[in-house]
C-alpha cells in the first residue's frame, strides 16, 4: 500500500478514526499493530511472517542477554546473524551469487549461477537494522530488555514509517508507545500542513522530475548537456521523493499522537561531504556511525586507520542501499570525497576548503554530490563509464540548449525545494520561539494559506504518472 | 479520546485547515479553466491520407506495429492489396476502437481485413493511456458521439466523468498548465532565436526520443501498463460492461470486416522465450476461441522461435535492423488472411 494511493487514504483514515476511539494505550496499541500488519501484508501476506520472525528472534535474544549475563555474547551473535541472514538471503544471494559466476567466467569457468529470484520484501533493510540496533543497545546496556512482544513488535513495524523510514531508535520510538497518547489540535494541524507538503513534494516534484530522468537515462548515447541536466533532474528527485515520504510519514505520526525523527535538514545546503551526511538520510547516517564507525574505531585512531574506518562505513552504506555494483561505487565515491576532504583540511591554513567562500563550497559539494548521483541511477557500469567520459566540448549548441530545457522544466517544478531552506530559516527566527507547531491566529492565517498554497498546487500541477517511492527498493 | 486541553480556538483552527483542504475544489468547478483538451479536433487530414490509399487491409496499433512492419516493404510485398496504417504510438484499445469506428468503418469500399497489434491484456482493460496527453491524442481520432465510449472506458479506470476523483483533479487545467511550463522551458532554452527557435527547439526534442536513440537495456515503461497488477483480473472477459470487444465486433459485423487480433511477442528472455504463467495462457485461449466464435482470427506470434532477443531494441520494441526480416516473416504469417494473394515473388532481402 503506497501513501499517495486513494487505498491508503481511505485505510488511514478508518485507522485515525478508530483509533482515537479508543481510550487505552493497551488497545489502541493492539489496534494499531493490527493495523501495521495489514499494511504490511497488503501486497504480499508472506511477508508477515518474516518480520515477525526478525522480531521475535530480536525481542527473545534481548530479554535472554538480560537475563543470562553469562550468554551475552551468545545472543546478540544470534541475533546479528539471524537479521543479517535474511537480509543476505533476499536482499544479496543473487547479487554475489552472479557476480562470482561473471567472476569465474574470467579464468575460463563458465557456468550458470544458482539464483533464488524471490522478491525483495519492502522495507526489510530498514527494520532489519532498526530492529538489530535494539539488540545491541541492549547488549551495551544503553536501554532495558522490554517485556512486551506486542509492543516491540509495533515498534518495528509501525506503519507510517516502515517501508522507507526513518530509522527509529528503541530509546525514542518504542519509549512512546509506552507512553499514553493524547490528540493535540495543534499538533495534528502541523501534521497536516506537513503531509500536504509531502504529497506536494512527492506528486509535483519528484515525479514531474521523474519524468525528465526517465527521458534522459533512456537514450542510448546523450550528449554532456543532456546528460547532466538529467543527472540534476535526478537530484531533485530523489530528494524531493524521500524527503516526501518521510514528511508523510512524520505527518501521519503525528496525527496518532507519536514523533518520529528528522532525516533530512536541507542537504542541498551542505558545505562539505560530510556536512552533506549529516543533512541526508540523517537516521541512516546516525546509524552507521553509532554501529559501524565508531565501533570499528571512529575517529580516535591514527589518520590512516580513520580513512579506513570512512571508507568500510561508506560501502557498506552503498550495499545497504542496493545489491548492485553501482551502489558499491556510489558508497566508495562518497567514501573517498570524505577522506579527502578531511585531508584538505588538514592543508595549511591558507589552503583549507574552509577559506573558501560559502556558496563556492555550496556549489562544490553540490556537484560532488550530484556526480554521485550519476552513479547511484545507472546500474549500467559500462553505461556509467561512458557517461564519466562525455566530453563536454564536444557538444553542440544545440545539445546545450536541449539541457538547458531539461534543467529549467526541472526547475520551475523544484522551485519550492530550493526556497524551502530560506523559509525554514525565517521560520526558525520568526516561529521556533513560540513553539515548533506554532500557535494563534496569526500563524493559522499563515498555515491555511500554505495548506491552500499546496493543495491548489497537488492538483494542478501533479505529473500524470506517479511512480513507487524510490526508496521501496531498498 | 484523550485531549491535549487547549483553547477550543485551536480546535476551530485545525477545522478550518481541513475546510480548505476539503473545499479547495469548490473553487475549481470541474468545467472551469482553459478547456483545451475538449477542443481538440479529429483529425480529418489523417483519415484523408488512409482514405486515398483505397485500402482493402487495414493496420491499426501502437509502436508495436510501427516498430515491426517496414511499411514501404510491406507495402510493396503485399501487392495487390492496398495497405492502410492507422498506428500512434502509446495507445491502446479504445483508442484502435475510435481508429476502427471513425477511420476504417468510413471508407468506402470497405476494407475487408483488419489487422489490430496488441499485447497481452490490452483488449480488458480499456481505461489504459487515457490520462493527460494520451488523452489529447485519442481525441484526434474521436467524433464528438464518442464521449460515452470514453466515459466508459475511463470509468472502468475509476475516472468517472462527474465523480469525487475527476472533481478533484480537474485535468484539463492540469494539462494546460504543464504545456505552459514545457513552453516556458523552451522559451528559456531557446532564448535569442524567437519564435522559430521555439519549433526547432521543439523539432530536435522530438528527434532526440526518436526509438532508435533509446537504450536497449532500459526497461520500457509503457510495456508496464500491460502487465496486471496484483489483485486484478486475469480472466478473459469479452462482456460489453467490461470492456470494448463486442463493440469491435459489432462495427466490423456491421461492414463485413474480419478483425485480426495480432498478438505480438513481447521481449524474450536469453533463450529466446517469454515466460507466461498459466492464467495468461489461459486467458489467450478464452480471447482466440472468443474470437473464432465471433468469425475473426487471433494470431499469436508468442512462440515463435526466430523472434531472437538480438531483433529487439529497448523493451518490446524491435531495432531498425530487425524490420525488414520481421516484415518478411509477417507477410509469410498473414498472407492466408490477405483478401488478395500476393502477386510478385517476393522481393530478396
Amino acid at each position: 500500500m503506497v501513501f499517495q494511493s486513494l487505498t491508503f487514504l481511505q485505510f488511514f483514515a478508518l485507522v485515525l478514526a478508530f483509533y482515537w476511539l479508543l481510550r487505552e494505550r493497551r488497545a489502541q496499541n493492539w489496534f494499531l499493530l493490527a493495523a501495521s500488519l495489514v499494511f504490511y501484508g497488503w501486497v504480499n501476506p508472506w511477508w508477515v511472517l518474516l518480520i515477525l520472525t526478525t522480531c521475535v528472534v530480536d525481542f527473545t535474544a534481548a530479554r535472554f542477554l538480560t537475563d543470562r549475563p553469562q550468554q551475552r555474547k551468545r545472543w546478540l551473535v544470534l541475533s546479528l546473524v539471524t537479521n543479517f541472514a535474511i537480509l543476505c538471503v533476499y536482499k544479496y544471494f543473487d547479487f554475489f551469487s552472479t557476480s562470482v559466476a561473471q567472476m569465474l567466467e574470467q579464468f575460463g569457468i563458465v557456468g550458470h549461477p544458482f539464483l533464488l529470484k524471490v522478491a525483495l520484501p519492502a522495507g526489510i533493510s530498514f527494520y532489519t537494522f532498526q530492529s538489530a540496533s535494539y539488540v545491541v543497545d541492549v547488549y551495551r546496556k544503553q536501554m532495558e530488555a522490554r517485556r512486551s512482544l506486542p509492543e516491540y513488535i509495533l515498534f518495528v513495524s509501525f506503519f507510517p514509517h516502515l517501508v522507507a523510514g526513518p530509522i527509529q531508535r528503541a530509546n525514542f520510538l518504542l519509549t512512546q508507545i509506552e507512553l499514553p497518547r493524547v490528540f493535540d489540535a495543534r499538533i495534528a494541524r502541523n501534521a497536516l500542513v506537513l503531509i500536504l507538503w509531502g504529497f506536494f513534494k512527492k506528486l509535483v516534484i519528484a515525479d514531474n522530475a521523474a519524468m525528465v530522468v526517465g527521458k534522459v537515462f533512456s537514450l542510448d548515447e546523450p550528449s554532456f548537456p543532456v546528460l547532466w541536466a538529467g543527472v540534476f533532474a535526478f537530484g531533485v528527485q530523489i530528494y524531493a521523493d524521500f524527503s516526501a515520504y518521510t514528511d508523510i510519514a512524520r505527518g501521519i505520526s503525528r496525527l496518532l499522537g507519536f514523533e518520529l525523527c528528522r532525516n533530512f535538514d536541507h542537504p542541498y545546503s551542505a558545505e562539505s561531504p560530510q556536512d552533506f551526511w549529516r543533512r541526508w538520510h540523517i537516521s541512516l547516517s546516525n546509524w552507521f556511525r553509532d554501529y559501524v564507525y565508531i565501533p570499528l574505531g571512529g575517529s580516535r585512531c591514527s589518520l590512516l586507520r580513520q580513512c579506513r574506518n570512512i571508507l568500510i562505513t561508506f560501502l557498506l552504506s552503498g550495499l545497504w542501499h542496493g545489491a548492485a555494483w553501482n551502489f558499491v561505487l556510489w558508497g566508495a565515491w562518497h567514501g573517498a570525497l570524505l577522506v579527502l576532504w578531511m585531508l584538505w583540511d588538514k592543508a595549511p591554513e591558507a589552503f583549507r576548503p574552509g577559506r573558501l567562500p560559502k556558496p563556492l563550497r555550496i556549489i562544490l559539494t553540490f556537484i560532488l554530490v550530484h556526480i554521485g548521483w550519476l552513479m547511484f541511477r545507472e546500474n549500467s557500469v559500462d553505461h556509467l563509464l561512458r557517461h564519466l567520459s562525455l566530453n563536454p566540448f564536444t557538444a553542440d549548441a544545440t545539445q546545450w540548449r536541449m539541457g538547458l530545457f531539461f534543467a529549467a522544466q526541472t526547475f520551475i517544478y523544484a522551485f519550492p525545494l530550493y526556497l524551502h531552506p530560506a523559509v525554514d530559516r525565517w521560520l526558525d527566527r520568526h516561529a521556533a520561539a513560540q513553539s515548533e507547531h506554532f500557535p494563534g491566529w496569526r500563524w493559522t492565517w499563515a498555515c491555511l494559506g500554505m495548506a491552500a498554497a499546496l493543495y491548489l498546487g497537488l492538483i494542478l500541477l501533479r505529473s500524470p504518472s506517479s511512480s513507487d517511492f524510490i526508496y521501496f527498493q531498498f | 479520546m484523550k485531549f491535549q486541553s487547549r483553547p477550543r480556538a485551536e480546535l476551530v483552527q485545525l477545522l478550518l485547515l481541513g475546510g480548505v483542504v476539503l473545499g479547495l475544489p469548490f473553487l475549481l468547478s470541474s468545467g472551469a479553466g482553459p478547456d483545451s483538451i475538449k477542443s481538440v479536433a479529429f483529425d480529418q487530414e489523417r483519415y484523408d491520407k488512409v482514405a486515398r490509399r483505397h485500402p482493402n487491409v487495414v493496420m491499426i496499433g501502437n509502436s508495436m506495429l510501427n516498430t515491426r512492419v517496414d511499411k514501404p516493404l510491406f507495402n510493396e510485398l503485399a501487392q495487390p492489396n492496398s495497405i492502410g496504417y492507422v498506428a500512434e504510438g502509446g495507445t491502446r484499445s479504445t483508442v484502435w476502437y475510435f481508429n476502427l469506428k471513425n477511420f476504417v468503418v468510413p471508407l468506402e469500399p470497405s476494407p475487408k481485413v483488419v489487422f489490430i497489434f496488441y499485447r497481452d491484456y490490452d483488449f480488458t482493460a480499456p481505461w489504459l493511456h487515457l490520462e493527460g496527453d494520451r488523452l489529447e491524442t485519442a481525441r484526434t481520432f474521436m467524433k464528438p458521439e464518442d464521449e460515452e465510449v470514453l466515459a466508459f472506458a475511463r470509468k472502468l479506470g475509476g475516472v468517472a466523468p462527474g465523480s469525487a476523483l475527476d472533481f478533484y483533479l480537474p485535468e484539463q487545467i492540469t494539462l494546460d498548465l504543464r504545456r505552459r511550463i514545457s513552453g516556458l522551458a523552451i522559451d528559456i532554452a531557446a532564448v535569442g532565436q524567437g519564435k522559430a527557435g521555439d519549433d526547432l527547439m521543439q523539432k530536435h526534442l522530438n528527434g532526440l526520443f526518436d526509438f532508435q536513440n533509446l537504450r536497449s537495456d532500459v526497461f520500457d515503461a509503457g510495456a508496464a501498463g500491460n502487465d496486471i497488477l496484483p489483485g486484478e483480473s486475469k480472466l478473459f472477459i469479452a462482456d460489453p460492461g467490461e470492456n470494448l470487444l463486442e463493440r469491435f465486433h459489432a462495427l466490423a459485423e456491421s461492414r463485413k470486416i474480419q478483425l485480426i487480433f495480432y498478438r505480438v511477442k513481447r521481449r524474450p528472455d536469453e533463450n529466446n522465450e517469454v515466460i507466461q504463467d498459466a492464467e495468461l495462457r489461459a486467458y489467450t485461449a478464452s480471447f482466440k476461441a472468443w474470437a473464432e466464435s465471433k468469425g475473426h482470427v487471433l494470431l499469436d506470434e508468442t512462440e515463435d522461435p526466430r523472434l531472437t532477443l538480438s531483433m529487439y531494441h529497448d523493451g518490446d520494441h524491435l531495432g531498425k535492423n530487425a524490420m525488414e526480416t520481421y516484415t518478411r516473416m509477417f507477410l509469410e504469417r498473414v498472407k492466408p488472411w490477405l483478401p488478395l494473394p500476393p502477386a510478385s515473388p517476393e522481393r530478396k532481402p
